[in-house]
């Protein structure tokens, strides 16, 4: 079932929410943004522990803003798990199903299946307060699609779990998303976990969504300063628009002055001649060399040189600014090692990204 | 579509009409059996014969040389008290919280004795053992053929504070060992490393992070001490040893001066309430100090017991043994014993047991010892019965629920624990100009449980509190309405709370004297009343085997707490 989010507001002393989504039918979609922006909010809204203002929420063609959370039958992952310590892992799994009246033999065989989805078949009897995290993680994932639910709610699950442990369970939980083919809602602060899990991901900022996406193009074609910030690395300068060279059927040619030097840029949006812009490009997307001309390119010195196993990370400043660049160690470990050495940064023309300086995108 | 307003009118209407049945009972008990008896002691002190508002008999009070004396009184023996209880605790303190050893749940449990102990037996056992002709003189005048007893100590300032210090300070053990055991290992570390050592390095690493714990016991100690009764009463004695506590029951009881005994319970109350001020403020530092509960490894107690401390660190651990133990034992012991034809030769015998089972009125108390054991346990259910609902309908509204003036409304609830029980008993005697109550068993049930349900607040919103939102979300979600998730979820987690809050309730109420004795009418005697009396008839044989009676019931009742595993804050 599809999940619609219409115009909903809600007000806070922080900022004022508003929202509108789409999630077809077995998508996972991801709210993706920083710690107080909004995204377990929304995720209350959904599941009717807080109601909104205003605007509509539906699954599928039925409206359930008014109804009463127990009504919902939406699953809910928790952060902290919530797993009932007064009952063990079979009591947990088969809570939901008690609730909604079935009958015992149907309860027994329904609990054992999501062990099996779950893969920890025979943990019926077990204490749920002796389960490792991971563990706790997976059955409270078996609860809450145990009644089988029209929607999936998954508030930062993996945030109490380690590293290691965390990129094992985000697959695991793909996979079951995938398999039962069930529509969810997926809310993380870590974009590398919203790039890899995700169908579309929806950028949170203050209470608003700033775009909305594609792992591919939320990474690749931010549409506002925030989203790039926010999502990888990016460097980023600030100008005006000069002029345009030229206008393209698809896309314009722009020509942008910088402390830093002119650049030109390619762009799908329009931008008028003087007003203000930022240049965006990713560490990993631009090259380095001593010589070379000077279009579309940055002159520095080097001031830091970081060698991590899959790439290297070089920082160079400027009398205007410091850029990162990430360069692969076939690059020429040697060349870029020495602090203080002149350098130039080279960003080619399609990996060069515009955007609007606008105020409330802007750290 | 619902419109937003609307929707949100529903939900509130439903969350708050919840709360008004469930606020009513509670609120109307205490309105009636704590705050009119209060008020009503209020009204005596503060207004004169024709009931204007006047200050003169507070100010009589004040400018008395007589009370004076007694207050000070009271003050001095509660600052030694607790001066002895602290030096005598630290140590225990230490090792309780420095050292692993085997037996270390047994002394956690005995350090929660002074709390479900009555202080009946606290007296009892002192009696016996350091009376005149109790165990300790006669061991000492056999073993060095003395004459007369070598240790007059009884119905004297050494007495008082002797009994306080045995009393209270395992509360000094317990409360500081529990701040002592989560400071930050890494202090002293990083104090040895610069060259601290010995004394300076316990002042300056140790000392400034247990401080807030040995404040806090010390202000708790305070309390009990500036708010003795029992002990006051049968030790002390005479107008020399009079504390205000003493003072109030004898004008009440014995000269039936109510404007008096009322302008003086208003003096003990501005000071218990400042008292219980201190110790709230000084409270949340120490909870603030448990946040930080840190694992590291502990040395084992053998290994400081061959060291050169050994031999200090034994006689400290015999010395708490025998002052918590012995009396005890000795009142068990006594109770065994009776006078035999021969002057002063004992044989043994279970005659004074056996006269629980008769129906016999005893000369001292008036009633039977079976129908004594009767009441307590009796009231002990009655208190149980009626604190558990007032107590746990206000720790829910208080912890789980968001309602205004919430703390506000926990603070009123708590209040009982403050006020002295003398002074709630003479509140009632106050009230019974309007109610007839003195001398009926509702009074007494009703004082007891004015007295326990703050524990059953204290206990139960524990266990509330650890029930996290998001457990009453995820059963919402799954489908359970408020009060199947209240039923299936809330209610078996704090079973153990209630457990804890009912078992304080019975403690407290089977150990009760205090109010007890300013509300009896003799068909009510209870235990603790029936102890006293004994002794004061100079019946020791028989107060013992009261008293080994009150001692088995407290037992059973504390280890049934200590298997709760609750944290007595």
């Amino acid at each position: 079932m599809s999940l619609m989010l219409k115009n909903v507001t809600k007000q806070y002393p922080e900022f004022n929410m508003a929202l509108s989504f789409f999630v077809e039918p077995g998508k996972l979609l991801t709210l993706l943004g920083p710690s107080g922006c909004g995204k377990t909010t929304t995720l209350h809204l959904i599941a009717g522990f807080i109601s909104p203002d205003s605007g509509d929420i539906r699954i599928g063609s039925e409206s359930i803003a008014a109804r009463m959370p127990h009504e919902r039958n939406i699953g809910v992952v928790f952060q902290d798990y919530a797993l009932f310590p007064n009952l063990n892992v079979f009591g947990n799994i088969a809570f939901g199903l008690r609730m909604h009246g079935w009958e015992r033999g149907k309860i027994k065989r329904r609990v054992a299946e999501l062990l099996e989805l779950v893969r920890l078949s025979g943990f019926e009897s077990r204490s749920v307060t002796n389960l490792s995290g991971g563990e706790q993680q997976r059955i409270a994932l078996a609860r809450a699609l145990a009644p089988r639910p029209r929607l999936l709610l998954l508030d930062e699950p993996l945030s109490a779990l380690d590293a290691k442990l965390r990129k094992e369970l985000r697959s695991e939980i793909r996979r079951i998303q995938q398999e039962v083919r069930l529509t969810t809602v997926y809310v993380t602060h870590d974009q590398e976990e919203a790039l890899a899990l995700s169908d579309n991901i929806a950028v949170m900022n203050r209470g608003r969504i700033e775009q909305t996406g594609s792992p591919y193009d939320i990474y690749n074609e931010p549409q506002t300063l925030f989203v790039a910030g926010f999502v990888g690395m990016s460097n980023k300068i600030h100008g005006k628009i000069a002029g345009t060279t030229k206008s393209g059927a698809v896309e314009y040619v722009f020509e942008v002055l910088t402390p830093e030097g002119k650049f030109t840029v390619h762009s799908r949006k329009k931008h008028a001649p003087g007003s203000d812009a930022t240049i965006v490009f990713r560490p990993e997307k631009c090259t380095l060399d001593q010589n070379g001309g000077s279009a579309n390119s940055i002159s520095g010195k080097i001031t830091a040189f970081e060698y991590i196993g899959e790439n290297m990370i070089v920082g160079v400043q400027t009398k205007h600014g410091e850029y990162t660049a990430k360069l692969s160690p076939l690059d020429g470990r040697s060349s870029f090692n020495q602090a203080g050495a002149s350098v130039r940064i080279f960003i080619p023309r399609e990996h060069i990204k515009l955007l609007p300086a606008d105020p409330r995108s802007a750290e | 579509m619902v419109c937003g307003e609307e929707r949100k009118n529903m939900q509130n209407r439903k969350r708050t009409t919840g709360t008004l049945p469930v606020l009513v009972f509670p609120l109307l008990f205490i309105g009636v059996f704590f705050f009119f008896p209060l008020f009503s002691i209020l009204r005596e002190g503060l207004t004169d014969e024709s009931g204007r508002f006047t200050v003169k008999q507070v100010l009589s009070i004040i400018t008395d040389i007589y009370y004076l004396r007694i207050i000070l009184f009271t003050v001095e023996q509660a600052l030694l008290s607790t001066a002895f209880s602290i030096l005598l605790g630290l140590p225990g303190a230490y090792l309780l919280a420095g050292y692993e050893f085997r037996g270390k749940s047994i002394i956690k449990a005995i350090t929660t004795v002074p709390f479900v102990l009555p202080s009946i037996i606290v007296v009892l056992g002192f009696v016996i053992f350091f009376g005149n002709n109790g165990i300790l003189n006669g061991f000492l005048q056999t073993a060095f053929h003395l004459n007369e007893p070598p240790l007059k100590i009884l119905y004297s300032m050494k007495a008082i504070i002797l009994a306080h210090t045995f009393y209270n300070f395992p509360i000094c053990i317990r409360l500081v060992s529990a701040v002592w055991s989560r400071i930050n290992p890494n202090i002293e570390r990083a104090a040895r490393s610069l060259g601290a050592k010995g004394f300076t390095l316990f002042r300056t690493a140790i000392l400034p992070q247990i401080m807030p714990g040995i404040l806090a016991s010390a202000a708790l100690i305070f309390i009990f001490c500036f708010t003795s009764f029992a002990v006051i009463l049968v030790l002390g004695g005479g107008p020399r040893f009079t504390t205000i506590e003493v003072e109030i029951y004898r004008l009440a009881k014995v000269s039936v001066d109510f404007n008096r005994a009322s302008a003086l319970a208003l003096w003990e109350a501005l000071f218990t309430v400042i008292f219980m001020f201190t110790y709230i403020k000084l409270q949340h530092r120490v909870s603030f100090a448990e946040k930080v509960a840190l694992r590291f490894e502990r040395p084992r107690l053998s290994s400081l017991l061959r060291s050169a401390y050994g031999p200090a660190v034994i006689l400290y651990l015999a010395l708490v043994f025998s002052l918590i133990i012995a009396p005890m034992l000795a009142a068990v012991h006594y109770s065994l014993l009776e006078k035999s034809s021969r002057a002063s030769q004992f044989s043994y015998t279970l005659g004074w047991y056996k006269l629980i089972f008769t129906n016999a009125k005893q000369r001292a108390i008036a009633v039977s010892y079976g129908a004594v054991i009767k009441n307590s346990l009796f009231f002990g259910f009655m208190t149980v019965l009626f604190s558990l609902p007032v107590g746990t309908s206000i720790a829910y509204l208080t912890s789980r629920k968001k309602i205004p003036f919430g703390g506000f409304l926990e603070s009123i609830a708590m209040l009982p624990l403050g006020i002295s029980t003398i002074m709630l008993g003479l509140g009632y005697i106050r009230m019974n100009q309007t109610f007839d109550i003195t001398g009926k068993w509702y009074a007494i049930a009703c004082a007891h449980t004015v007295i326990a349900y703050p524990f059953v607040i204290r206990s139960t919103s524990a266990v509330f509190r650890k029930i996290s939102p998001s457990i009453v979300k995820a059963a919402s979600s799954l489908g359970a309405n408020r009060w199947k998730t209240f039923w299936r979820i809330e209610l078996p987690m704090i079973k153990s709370g209630i457990i804890a809050g009912a078992t304080f309730a019975f403690a407290i109420s089977i150990g009760e004297i205090n109010a007890t004795l300013m509300l009896y009418s003799p068909k009510l005697t209870t235990l603790p009343i029936a102890i006293y009396r004994l002794i004061s008839s100079y019946n020791y044989f028989a107060a013992c085997a009261l008293g080994t009676v009150l001692m088995v019931i407290c037992f059973l009742v504390f280890f049934i707490i200590d298997r709760m595993g609750f944290e007595i804050s």
